[in-house]
């Protein structure tokens, strides 16, 4: 319990740490991510993420989870000689987080220009023209199918709730929904504010994904001992085999 | 919700019922059939977020303890020609390594993708429609000279060829008597088959066995088994040096399933006729060269992937 404790207020001081103070014209903005540290054991099924905030009155809000950029590459069925469909080409992304969860209070085109949100990174479209300046569009829109039903990025609109707070400040509350596929590592959580079509960064936090215990025994067996940890696998699967089979045979013999 | 295990090397959580009970059914096919599985399994775990490489690997180390398991099995029914299989083997391992190198010449030449996925379609769907009617005849008892159908095609060369072999041995199990090159070849054109397709070769092998080395059904599951308990081992080895790709936990919920699946595959198949077996095996055949077909064919859902996989 006590290293709980410990861990906790560790994490929220590392949070406390690295919020950026919101620029000149918002003085109150602060952001608290919740837990700061996700366990990843084998029970995982993946986490919640509470994101919460103050900012400036009279905003609308959009609160952004994202992974660190990376290069991303991927296969495109084409179709071969008219009619079958196969990979045909390969595309690659230079810049892509490898999750990216966006809540907003309102719907986005009402907050801002597509130039403004493409500035802050906002939305798929500034996800899509960072990724690969100039690219066509029409297979970006494949990759975010794809990338919808991983769960690895979502565009949610009018879900992040805004409350009155103390001194004309809004509570800001969201949550970002991390599936069990996403990888091992270090996320931002941001909060953006809009007001008459201006938006701008209010305030960013971070949270991880830690393995621990039996998660990551196995594996850094399996990255550092790969021949033994085959060996451990052959062993095993053989072993269970002859007991079933010894188990089954006796059965068979007491008929 | 609370049934999900997190897969550490996969890096994603699955339902521990869902896979159970997916390796008891794979496992039931191989004790029934001595296939391997993986042309089933593989697609399947890659459907439910196991990255292509992931599903693989640990797919081949199920597969050895269902083969163990099935293996024992059939042992015991007397039901396994190891000196058979272990000439099968032999072949296969050299067929292989000579796979991975046509793979290599048939990418520079470009357009390998397809040639392998039209290939495989084809050999699939011939072998389904042959196995198919040839045991259909069997079942309505209109067999004319039993086992000579493969000669049909071209009778002289083929028989010619395999009489005209040196190093004939008796194989008492498989009550054939042959050339000992005879399964060291096919084992070797299995091998390469195999490599190329990226499948352990279970539906490859199971034909030729039947029909070219002209073994028993009921000996072909065992011996195709042994077999291919040695294949997944050195696969499974291989792949956790190398490539680090085996997810013991993955491994572990199906084959708790699978060693189970396997022995009452096994069951079932002792009270099924030969044919009976043929004629179901040809059947899957059919459905998984269809549902290949259909890949091929109808446009998918999501035009990109991952790359990594097959």
């Amino acid at each position: 319990m006590k290293t709980l404790v410990l861990r906790h207020a560790a994490a929220l001081a590392l949070l406390v740490g690295t919020s950026t103070p919101a620029s000149a014209g918002s003085p109150r903005a602060a952001i608290q991510v919740e837990p700061g540290q996700v366990d990843v054991n084998l029970f995982f099924n993946g986490a919640t993420v509470k994101v919460s905030g103050t900012v400036p009155g009279g905003r609308q809000v959009v609160v952004v989870c994202r992974g660190k950029g990376q290069k991303l590459e991927l296969k495109k069925k084409g179709k071969v000689w008219g009619v079958l469909w196969m990979n045909t080409s390969e595309l690659s992304y230079d810049d892509l987080p490898a999750l990216y969860l966006a809540s907003s209070s309102a719907p986005l085109t009402k907050l801002a220009s597509p130039e403004t949100l493409r500035r802050l990174g906002v939305g798929y479209n500034a996800l899509a023209a960072r990724a690969t300046p100039g690219a066509p569009r029409d297979n970006f829109s494949e990759l975010t199918k794809l990338k919808h039903e991983e769960g690895m990025f979502a565009q949610r609109e009018g879900v992040v709730k805004l409350r009155p707070g103390p001194g004309g400040a809004l509570q800001v509350e969201a949550e970002c929904r991390i599936p069990a596929r996403a990888p091992i590592g270090t996320y931002r959580a941001e909060i953006f504010g809009f007001k008459d079509g201006e938006g701008e960064l209010l305030a960013s936090g971070s949270f991880g994904l830690k393995k621990v215990g039996l998660a990551r025994f196995i594996t850094s067996l399996a990255e550092t001992r790969g021949l033994l940890y085959g060996i451990f696998a052959v062993g095993v699967a053989i072993v269970m085999g002859l007991l079933t089979g010894l188990v089954f045979g006796l059965k068979g013999k007491a008929h | 919700m609370h049934f999900s295990v997190y897969l550490p090397i996969a890096k994603n959580a699955v339902n521990l019922f869902a896979l159970v009970g997916l390796g008891g059914l794979v496992g039931f096919l191989s004790g029934l059939f001595g296939v391997g599985g993986g042309f089933l399994l593989t697609p399947i775990l890659i459907m439910i977020g196991i990255p292509p490489t992931v599903a693989a690997a640990s797919d081949s180390a199920q597969i050895v303890a269902a083969s163990t398991s099935g293996t024992y099995a059939h042992a015991r029914a007397g039901n396994v020609d190891f000196k058979m299989g272990i000439l099968l083997l032999l072949g296969g391992v050299g067929g292989g390594t000579l796979g991975v190198w046509v793979i290599k010449l048939l990418r520079q030449l470009g357009e390998a993708n397809f040639l392998i996925t039209v290939t495989y379609v084809v050999m699939l769907g011939g072998i389904g429609t042959y196995m198919f009617f040839e045991s259909l005849g069997g079942l309505k008892g209109k067999r004319p000279p039993a086992r000579d159908e493969p000669s049909v095609k071209r009778p002289s060369i083929y028989a010619r060829i395999v009489s005209g072999l040196p190093f004939k041995t008796k194989f008492p199990r498989s009550k054939v008597t042959l050339s000992l090159l005879m399964p060291l070849i096919l084992g070797t054109l299995v091998g390469v088959l195999a490599a190329i397709m990226g499948v352990g070769g279970g539906f490859i092998m199971v034909p030729v066995m039947v029909y070219l080395l002209r073994m028993p059904m009921h000996v072909v599951v065992g011996t195709s088994l042994f077999q291919i308990l040695f294949t997944c081992i050195n696969v499974t080895l291989l792949q956790s040096y190398v490539n680090h790709t085996v997810d013991i936990v993955l491994a572990l919920l199906l084959l708790v399933g699978s060693v189970i699946g396997v022995q009452l595959g096994a069951k079932a198949g002792k009270r099924l006729k030969a044919d009976q077996l043929k004629i179901l095996m040809a059947i899957i055949v059919l459905i998984v060269a269809g549902k290949m077909l259909l890949g091929l064919l109808l446009q998918p859902d999501i035009l990109v992937s991952y790359k990594g996989g097959h």
